[in-house]
């Protein structure tokens, strides 16, 4: 091995050292359970130190860590993951319509005052650490198997018919639950982040 | 028979996770065209699909500039 390639690897493994924290933020999101989070975080990164030579540079180290964290926690879930219970998830998706009616008329039609607003350049909150943390905020005030259905399709690129199978819910109740938790993170990020007052 | 603006928005989140049929998809479109506050919801669940990709690919947070994912 050359000495240059030494010294990227040395480099690489401090970086992916420092990713860390990130991407246990990330992990916990999906894996309610800290220290499955942490278990599941560790095989990441052993995995990511030990292949180094996979990493192309196409991509950010950090994009290609998170590609192979996001394997680590698709495993996971295939191992740990429990079948959602339907009553569970009714009584979640009762109090969310609940909300989500209240945007609309008798005749399916906007309330005047609930009107979606045009978002004012929103990819640039991106860059942002409080939009962050308001997104996270909204994400947390998800009811817990609405929010496992949407990470799994939103963080983790899963098709509907594999988290249906998964999770033992039908495809009906699967796009239901997504267009639910989408509606009300609509909701959170108007009223918290893109009018700008307070949470 | 037209659709509410309750059903497009349940229209638009469902295009997000099957392709949708060509009635379905003229729907949406003409709706999308005369109703501002439906084509909003269309853009906003666009914005939140990409902040959640963004997430999965590490974050832009530390980045100055966004690197597109690998294939």
């Amino acid at each position: 091995m050359s000495a240059t390639a030494l010294t990227s690897d040395h480099t690489h493994t401090t970086q992916i050292g420092g990713f860390r924290d990130d991407m246990i933020r990330f992990t916990l999101l999906q894996v309610r359970d800290r220290a499955l989070a942490e278990d599941v975080v560790q095989e990441a990164m052993s995995a990511a130190l030990s292949g180094q030579k996979g990493f192309s540079g196409k991509a950010t180290l950090k994009t290609w860590v998170f590609g192979i964290l996001r394997h680590k926690i698709i495993d996971s879930l295939r191992h740990n993951q429990r079948e959602i219970s339907f009553s569970d998830l009714s009584r979640e998706g009762e109090a969310l319509d609940e909300q989500i009616d209240t945007l609309f008329k008798n005749n399916g039609h906007w309330n005047e005052q609930q009107r979606p607003t045009n978002w004012d350049d929103p990819e640039q909150s991106l860059h942002q650490q409080q939009f962050w943390a308001i997104f996270h905020a909204c994400l947390g005030h998800l009811p817990k198997n609405t929010a496992q259905i949407f990470t799994m399709r939103e963080f983790l690129d899963l098709d509907i018919e594999e988290i249906c199978a998964q999770l033992g819910v039908t495809t009906n109740n699967c796009y239901v639950t997504l267009y639910r938790a989408r509606m009300k993170l609509r909701i959170c990020l108007e009223q918290n982040w893109f009018t700008g007052e307070p949470l | 028979m037209m659709m509410s603006c309750k059903e497009i928005t349940r229209l638009i989140s469902i295009s997000q996770d099957r392709k949708l049929a060509l009635p379905e998809r003229m729907q949406m479109k003409f709706h999308t065209m005369m109703c501002s506050s439906c084509a909003n919801v269309n853009k906003q669940l666009g914005f939140i699909r990409k902040a959640g990709k963004d997430q999965a690919n590490g974050g832009s947070l530390d980045r100055p500039t966004i690197v597109p994912k690998s294939e």
